[in-house]
C-alpha cells in the first residue's frame, strides 16, 4: 500500500510537470509571448521593457524553469485587467466554483446512484426504461443549452429561481442541475450496469441462501461491490464538473473561476487564462490520484 | 441468472430475452441511422436546401416566430432571428459545422490515434512508454481548459477549435487501440505470421488492424456526440465559429438575448443538437452491444 | 402437514412442480418430483445438464431466478412446515438456518470485499443472534471444524487470499454454521481439481457421519455418489425416473436411462457433461411428448412408451418409471 502510494504520487508529479510544459508551450505557439501577455496596442519600448523584466530574452529552457519555479511558489503572474496577482484572483473566485461543483456532485450522487440501483433491480420494467431514457438524454444534451432551457422555464416563465448570479440556495439550483446532467447520466448507466453484473454473481446467490434480507443483499453486498467502479467514475466526473463549470458559470453569470477565465480571454488577459488552466489541470490530476487511492482502500484485492 | 448446470434451464430464459429485444432493433439502429444520414445529406446539400441566405436578413422581418405560430409566415418556416435571418437556413448551414467537426474530431483523430496506438502497442519499449506518458498527460488536462489556453493564445476560430479537438481527441483512440494491439501482439495468429516472416507493417495491417476495427467503430461512434457538443459549447462561449457564420452553438448564443420574446432562437438549434447527439449515442450503444461488449463503460465524456 | 411419525425425515418433497414462463410456452424443469431425506444421510441426485436437478435445489431454497420462474405445485416439508406456503420473511428465516446451501463455484461464491470472518458472521448474527466474543468463537470453531489451519489468523483473510479448496471449506463452514437440518450441495466439487475434490468429499463424509444434517448432493459425478450416498435419485426431463440404494442402481439399474448413465460411468473424479453412449439429445422441455420423455432415446421403446406416461414400478426402496424396465442381473 505504501509503495503503491509513492509510485502513484510520483506518477502524478511527472504528469503535472508535463502539464506545465504543455501550458508553457502554448504561450509560445502564438509567437511572441510578450504580445500575448501584454494585451492591446503597446509601444515597442514597453514590450522590450517587459521582455527584460520577465527574462523573455533568456534561453527558453531557463524561461520554462523560471515559470515552473514561480508556479510552484504560487506566483502565477499578474492580471493586467485587475492589477492583481492571478493567484489572489483564483482564490477569490474558487469558493463559488467549488460550491457549484459540490452541489452538482451532490445531485449526481443523490439522483444517479439510487436511479441506477433501482433500474438494475427492476430491469426491464418501466422504471428501468425511464432511467435509461433519462440517461440517454442527459448524455446527449449540451449543458449550456439545458441551462438556458431551465432558465426559460423556471426563471422566465415560472419565476421560481433567479436566472443568474450567486444569491443563496435558490440561485444555486439551476446551475447545479445543468452542470450535473451529464454526470447523472454517466453515473446512472454505470451504476445500473455494475449492479447488473454484481447481482448476477454467485456471492449474491449465496448471500440470499444465507437468509439475508433483500435489503442486506442489495446494500451490504451488491452495492458495496458495485461501488468500486462507481466511485472511480464519480471522481472522474468531479474533475469534469470543475471544467464543465466554465460553460455553466458563463450562462448563469456565476462568479467562479470558469467565468473568470472566459472573461479573461475576451479581455486578452492571458496570464489569468494560463493560471486557471494550470490550476484546473493540477486539481484534475490530484482528484484522479485521490480516486486511485480510494480505489485501493475500497477493493481489498488491490494491494500494489 | 444462471442455473448453474441446467443448459436447458439457461437457454430458455435467454430465448425469452432475445424475443423481448426483438421489437427494439426495428427502431433502434434505423431511426438513429436515418437521422445521421439526414444530417450528412443536409450538410452536403445545404446550398440547395436552404431557402434563404443564412448570413443575410432583412431587419423588417426580424424575430418572426415559426410558421405554426399565428404571427409566423411560411416563408420562414422556423422563424427569423434578430437580424431577420432565416432560422431554417442557418440551421441547415449549421449542420456543415457539425459535419466538419465530426470529420476532424472523429475520423482524422481516429486515424491518428489508431496509428499511434497500433505502433505503440505492437512495438512497446521506450517509444510506447513516452507516447503513453504523453497520452496520460493530455488526458489529465480537461479539454475545455486546454481549449481556453489554446484559443486564448491563438484567437477564436473554427480552425483553432478543430486544432484543440485533434490535440485532445486522438489520445482516447491511442489508449484503447494500444491496449488491443498489446493483447493481439501475442495472439497465435500474429505469432504464426511473425514466424512465417511477415513484416511488421503487413502484420499490423493484415493481422492486427482487422481485429481492432470493431472497437474502433464503436468508440468513434460514441465520441461523435462528445465532439459535437464540445464545438457547440465553444461556439456558444464565443470561442469557436464566429458570426455571421452559422453554427448551432453560436445560434443558441445569439438567441440567448431574446429568450423572453423569441424562444425559438434558443430552443430549435438545441433540439437539433440533442437529436444528433442522442442518435449518435444510441447507434454507438447498439454497435457496442453487437460488436464489442468489452467497451461497455466507455461513454462520451 | 407433519411428515408422518418418522422424525428422522428432515426434508420431505412431495410432487413438486416448477414452471418457467417463456415466450415459446411453459417449460416444466421440475415436474412431479418427490423424495424424502433423512438426518445423517447423503441423498444423491444425478442427471444430465438440464435434467432439472439444480432447479429442484433452487426450488427447495425458493431462490428461483426471476419472476417468470415459479413453484406451481407440491409441498416441501421441513420441520413440519411446508416451505412453499411460507411468506418471504418466514422463508428467509429458514434459509441458512434450517436449510443451507453450498453453491457450485467456490471461487466466486464469497463476496470479494468482505473478510471471510465477516461473511461467516452474517448467518450467525441473523439466525442465532450471536454477538461479540460468542460470535467470534463460533466462527473460529466453524473454521476449525472444516480443517482450516490457523483459524484465528484466517478469519481476517479476504477470499482472494485463499485457495479454491479453502474457499469451498469456508463456504461449507458457513452453510453448517447454524446447524441446519438440511444441507443442499449443488455440484460442490465440479469446479475443483481432483486432489481438492477428494478433500471436499472427505469433508462431506465427516459431515454425514456426525449425523446431525441430511445432505442433498446434486452432481454429475457418480464417483462421488458412490462414496457418499446410500440412496440416489436419477433425474431426467424434470422427473425422477429411478430411485434406490446406490449399489442396486449401479449393479442392477432398472430404467434404461439409468443403465445408460451407469454404463458410461467415467473414472472417479471426471465429470459427465454429455453422455456419449446415449444417442440423441435431451428432450425439448417446452414440447414434451405425452408419453415417456426418454422414449426417443430409449433402446427398449414401444408404442405404449410414446403414448402413455409410465407408471411407478418396483418397491418403496427402489422404484422406477418405465414400461419396459431392464431385467435384473443384466
Amino acid at each position: 500500500m505504501g509503495q503503491f502510494l509513492i509510485v502513484r504520487a510520483a506518477q502524478s508529479v511527472v504528469t503535472i510537470l508535463l502539464v506545465t510544459v504543455i501550458i508553457f508551450a502554448v504561450t509560445r505557439i502564438s509567437g511572441d509571448p510578450a504580445e500575448l501577455l501584454i494585451p492591446g496596442e503597446v509601444p515597442t519600448e514597453r514590450l522590450d521593457e517587459y521582455r527584460a523584466q520577465w527574462g523573455l530574452d533568456d534561453p527558453i529552457v531557463v524561461q520554462y524553469f523560471r515559470f515552473l519555479g514561480n508556479a510552484a511558489t504560487g506566483d502565477l503572474g499578474e492580471s493586467f485587467r485587475f492589477d492583481q496577482p492571478v493567484s489572489e484572483l483564483l482564490l477569490n473566485r474558487l469558493p463559488a466554483t467549488l460550491k457549484l461543483a459540490a452541489a452538482a456532485m451532490a445531485i449526481t450522487i443523490v439522483v444517479a446512484i439510487p436511479l441506477g440501483v433501482v433500474a438494475a433491480i427492476y430491469r426491464g420494467t418501466p422504471i428501468d426504461t425511464i432511467a435509461q431514457t433519462l440517461a440517454l438524454v442527459g448524455q446527449g444534451v449540451p449543458a449550456f443549452w439545458l441551462g438556458l432551457i431551465l432558465v426559460l422555464i423556471f426563471s422566465v416563465n415560472l419565476g421560481w429561481f433567479p436566472a443568474a448570479g450567486d444569491s443563496g440556495l435558490t440561485s444555486l439550483i439551476l446551475p447545479a442541475i445543468s452542470l450535473s446532467a451529464f454526470a447523472v447520466a454517466v453515473v446512472t448507466r454505470l451504476t445500473r450496469s455494475s449492479m447488473l453484473d454484481v447481482l448476477d454473481s454467485e456471492y449474491i446467490k449465496l448471500a440470499r441462501a444465507k437468509g439475508l434480507s433483500e435489503a442486506a443483499v442489495i446494500f451490504k453486498h451488491a452495492l458495496r461491490n458495485a461501488s468500486i467502479p462507481i466511485i472511480t467514475v464519480l471522481g472522474l466526473q468531479l474533475g469534469l464538473l470543475l471544467s464543465g463549470s466554465v460553460v455553466v458559470e458563463t450562462i448563469f453569470n456565476w462568479p467562479g473561476i470558469g467565468r473568470l477565465a472566459v472573461d479573461a480571454i475576451f479581455a486578452a488577459d492571458y496570464t489569468v487564462v494560463q493560471g486557471v488552466v494550470l490550476f484546473g489541470a493540477i486539481a484534475f490530476v490530484l482528484i484522479n490520484l485521490g480516486v486511485d487511492l480510494l480505489y485501493a482502500v475500497l477493493d481489498p484485492r488491490i494491494r500494489y | 441468472m444462471a442455473v448453474t448446470t441446467g443448459e436447458r434451464e439457461q437457454v430458455v430464459p435467454a430465448e425469452l430475452g432475445r424475443k423481448k429485444r426483438r421489437f427494439r432493433p426495428r427502431l433502434i439502429p434505423h431511426v438513429p441511422i436515418a437521422i445521421l444520414v439526414i444530417v450528412v445529406a443536409v450538410a452536403i446539400l445545404a446550398p440547395l436546401l436552404a431557402p434563404h441566405d443564412p448570413a443575410r436578413g432583412t431587419l423588417v422581418d426580424s424575430l418572426l416566430p415559426p410558421a405554426w405560430d399565428a404571427d409566423g409566415t411560411i416563408e420562414y418556416p422556423l422563424g427569423t432571428d434578430a437580424n431577420g435571418r432565416d432560422v431554417l437556413s442557418r440551421l441547415i448551414y449549421g449542420t456543415r459545422i457539425s459535419a466538419i467537426v465530426v470529420v476532424f474530431g472523429v475520423i482524422l483523430t481516429g486515424l491518428i490515434g489508431t496509428a499511434v496506438g497500433l505502433l505503440a502497442g505492437y512495438f512497446g519499449g521506450v517509444w510506447d512508454a513516452i507516447l503513453m506518458r504523453l497520452v496520460d498527460t493530455i488526458l489529465s488536462i480537461p479539454p475545455v481548459l486546454l481549449a481556453l489556453a489554446i484559443i486564448g493564445a491563438l484567437g477564436a476560430s473554427l480552425q483553432n477549435v478543430l486544432l484543440v479537438i485533434v490535440i485532445t481527441a486522438w489520445v482516447g483512440y491511442a489508449r484503447i487501440i494500444r491496449a488491443e494491439a498489446l493483447r493481439l501482439r501475442n495472439a497465435d495468429h500474429v505469432l504464426l505470421a511473425r514466424v512465417g516472416g511477415c513484416g511488421w507493417f503487413r502484420i499490423l495491417r493484415v493481422h492486427i488492424f482487422p481485429n481492432v476495427v470493431n472497437t474502433l467503430v464503436v468508440y468513434a461512434t460514441l465520441t461523435i456526440a462528445t465532439v459535437v457538443i464540445y464545438e457547440a459549447s465553444l461556439s456558444f462561449l464565443g470561442l469557436g465559429v464566429r458570426p455571421p457564420d452559422a453554427s448551432w452553438g453560436g445560434m443558441i448564443s445569439e438567441g440567448r438575448g431574446h429568450m423572453n420574446t423569441a424562444w425559438w432562437l434558443t430552443v430549435i438549434p438545441g433540439i437539433a443538437l440533442l437529436l444528433l447527439c442522442v442518435s449518435a449515442n444510441l447507434l454507438g450503444d447498439w454497435l457496442r452491444d453487437r460488436l464489442d461488449p468489452r467497451l461497455r463503460n466507455v461513454g462520451g465524456s | 402437514m407433519m411428515s408422518g411419525s418418522d422424525s428422522d425425515v428432515v426434508l420431505d418433497v412431495r410432487d413438486l412442480h416448477t414452471e418457467i414462463r417463456t415466450a415459446s410456452g411453459i417449460v416444466r424443469p421440475v415436474s412431479g418430483v418427490s423424495f424424502t431425506l433423512e438426518r445423517g444421510e447423503v441423498l444423491g441426485i444425478v442427471g444430465e445438464s438440464g435434467s432439472g436437478k439444480s432447479m429442484t435445489a433452487l426450488s427447495i431454497m425458493r431462490l428461483l431466478p426471476g419472476r417468470h420462474v415459479k413453484i406451481t405445485g407440491g409441498q416441501i416439508v421441513v420441520g413440519g412446515r411446508d416451505l412453499v406456503a411460507l411468506s418471504d420473511r418466514e422463508m428467509r428465516e429458514v434459509r441458512g438456518s434450517k436449510v443451507a446451501m453450498v453453491l457450485q463455484e467456490p471461487l466466486t461464491s464469497l463476496d470479494p470485499v468482505y473478510s471471510i470472518g465477516d461473511q461467516l458472521a452474517e448467518p450467525l448474527r441473523i439466525h442465532r443472534k450471536l454477538r461479540g466474543e460468542g460470535l467470534k468463537q463460533r466462527i473460529i470453531d466453524g473454521l476449525r471444524a472444516v480443517h482450516i489451519p490457523d483459524p484465528q489468523a484466517r478469519v481476517g483473510n479476504y477470499p482472494h487470499q485463499m485457495s479454491g479448496g479453502m474457499r469451498q471449506r469456508v463456504v461449507t463452514a458457513m452453510a453448517l454454521s447454524c446447524q441446519p437440518d438440511v444441507l443442499i450441495a449443488d455440484e460442490p466439487t465440479t469446479a475443483l481439481d481432483v486432489t481438492i475434490q477428494a478433500q471436499v468429499v472427505r469433508l462431506f463424509e465427516e459431515v454425514r457421519d456426525q449425523g446431525t444434517v441430511g445432505t442433498l448432493l446434486i452432481t454429475h459425478d457418480f464417483g462421488i455418489v458412490a462414496q457418499l450416498c446410500r440412496r440416489v435419485a436419477v433425474m431426467y426431463a424434470g422427473r425422477i425416473v429411478e430411485m434406490g440404494p446406490v449399489e442396486e442402481i449401479f449393479d442392477a439399474p432398472r430404467h434404461p436411462y439409468t443403465r445408460a448413465l451407469v454404463k458410461s460411468l467415467p473414472v472417479m473424479g471426471e465429470k459427465i457433461d454429455r453422455l456419449p453412449s446415449i444417442s440423441g439429445h435431451p428432450p425439448d422441455l417446452a414440447a414434451l411428448p405425452p408419453g415417456c420423455p426418454f422414449a426417443d432415446r430409449c433402446p427398449n421403446v414401444t408404442d405404449q412408451c410414446r403414448e402413455e406416461a409410465p407408471p411407478v414400478e418396483g418397491t418403496d426402496a427402489h422404484w422406477y418409471r418405465c414400461w419396459n424396465p431392464e431385467t435384473t442381473g443384466d
